[in-house]
């Protein structure tokens, strides 16, 4: 894949990532991965439209304040589209001029994002696997039409406004929307409640905290060093706890969870 | 008690030591390696039980714990006994592990 140019810091007045006086090198990584251009930049607050293209597949994405605010592939959009997106094996990502989304269609930090996504994508490979253990199956992206819920709302509904030419119906835009059904609470690391999703409680991000810290308190009592990831099991439910900029708690049925328990290396 | 029944668990490979200790964090039966001194057991023991309680307040049941480190793993169950805490690699022979774990549990359970 190919990263160009090295996503400079533009100025929050710039709607456009496409600024080739920007200060900043072009770069050519071969083997870069989308989720590591999802991750430097939101890491680095860039506020910008990038194009990724692979084949004919054409999607956008947009950063702004240390976030994914709004992807679109073709009538795909949030989630749904990254999900899309992850799921190339090769192509280029560049910087755009694309018409600000005057709505974002994710609400999460590029952490929470790639767990669900990468969630999406095991469970895709899943459904495409067939009976036949010994068949290999390699992932399929879904059509955009496939990934489009059974619209839940009224016909009269408005849809979200988007610049543009290009206006997604409201049942796309729920599309990117979907969440999944883990409860998910974000908390700095000094104790403050970030983000709370999917019904998950204060409760839980307390937890979240709580049990990281005592983790690595006692990591650091046996010279195991901080603790990264707990998870509390239950016959029915669990919580996986894990750490990156911020401290993540995640809470739902145990078997739900366990694709988190692997990403964070916990089995 | 002797510690002799958790030597079993170092034959399985990536297990490094194991330690039991009391429902209320005390420290029962250690077969650590040396570079652990009673008192860091003693410490981890009790924040083990720090942990479970605040986990048994916001989950019903909460019958283990998974603790990650950089290298290194640290399982904890609870059993009728108490808990079982094993140290490993971040990569143990886990079938191994989880069959003898469940055979010297049956053991420490017997024996009270």
């Amino acid at each position: 894949m190919v990263i160009s140019p090295n996503f400079p810091r533009v100025p929050s007045d710039v709607t456009s990532a496409a600024v080739s006086q920007a200060e900043g090198f072009a770069i050519r990584l071969p083997r870069a991965q989308l989720g590591d251009l999802i991750q430097i930049n939101c890491l680095n607050r860039i506020r910008g439209a990038f194009c990724v293209s692979s084949g004919a597949h054409r999607g956008h994405l947009f950063f702004e304040q240390g976030q994914l605010i709004h992807a679109d592939f073709g009538v795909v959009m949030g989630l749904d589209a990254v999900v899309q997106m992850l799921g190339w094996r090769g192509g280029s990502i560049e910087p755009c001029v694309r018409p600000w989304p005057k709505e974002s269609t994710i609400d999460m930090g590029a952490d929470v994002l790639l767990l669900h996504a990468a969630q999406r994508l095991d469970e895709a490979a899943r459904a495409d696997t067939g009976p036949e253990a010994t068949t290999k199956v390699v992932r399929r992206a879904l059509w955009p039409a496939e990934l489009l819920p059974t619209p839940v709302v009224a016909e009269n509904e408005e849809p979200l406004a988007f610049e543009g030419a290009e206006r997604p119906s409201l049942a796309s835009a729920l599309a990117g929307e979907r969440i999944s059904h883990l409860q998910v609470a974000r908390v700095t690391l000094d104790g403050t409640i970030q983000q709370l999703k999917a019904g998950a409680s204060t409760e839980l991000a307390d937890t979240a905290f709580f049990c990281q810290r005592m983790a690595s308190m006692l990591g650091e009592t046996l010279g195991l060093g901080e603790c990264r990831a707990v998870s509390l099991e239950g016959p029915r439910e669990s919580i996986v706890v894990f750490r990156g900029r911020s401290i993540v708690g995640t809470r739902g049925k145990t078997a739900d969870l366990e694709f988190i328990r692997k990403k964070v290396g916990l089995t | 008690m002797s510690a002799e029944p958790l030597e079993r668990l170092r034959q399985v490979s990536g297990v490094l030591g194991s330690f039991t200790c009391g429902s209320l964090g005390q420290l029962l039966l250690t077969d650590m390696p040396e570079q652990y001194s009673l008192v860091q057991l003693e410490s981890t023991a009790a924040r083990l039980a720090n942990l479970f309680q605040s986990a048994d307040e916001v989950l019903p049941k909460c019958r283990s714990l998974t603790l990650g480190f950089g290298e290194h793993q640290l399982s904890v169950r609870r059993y009728r006994f108490g808990a079982l805490c094993v140290l490993t690699t971040a990569a143990p022979d886990r079938h191994l592990l989880r069959v003898t774990t469940r055979l010297l549990a049956r053991r420490l359970s017997a024996l009270g």
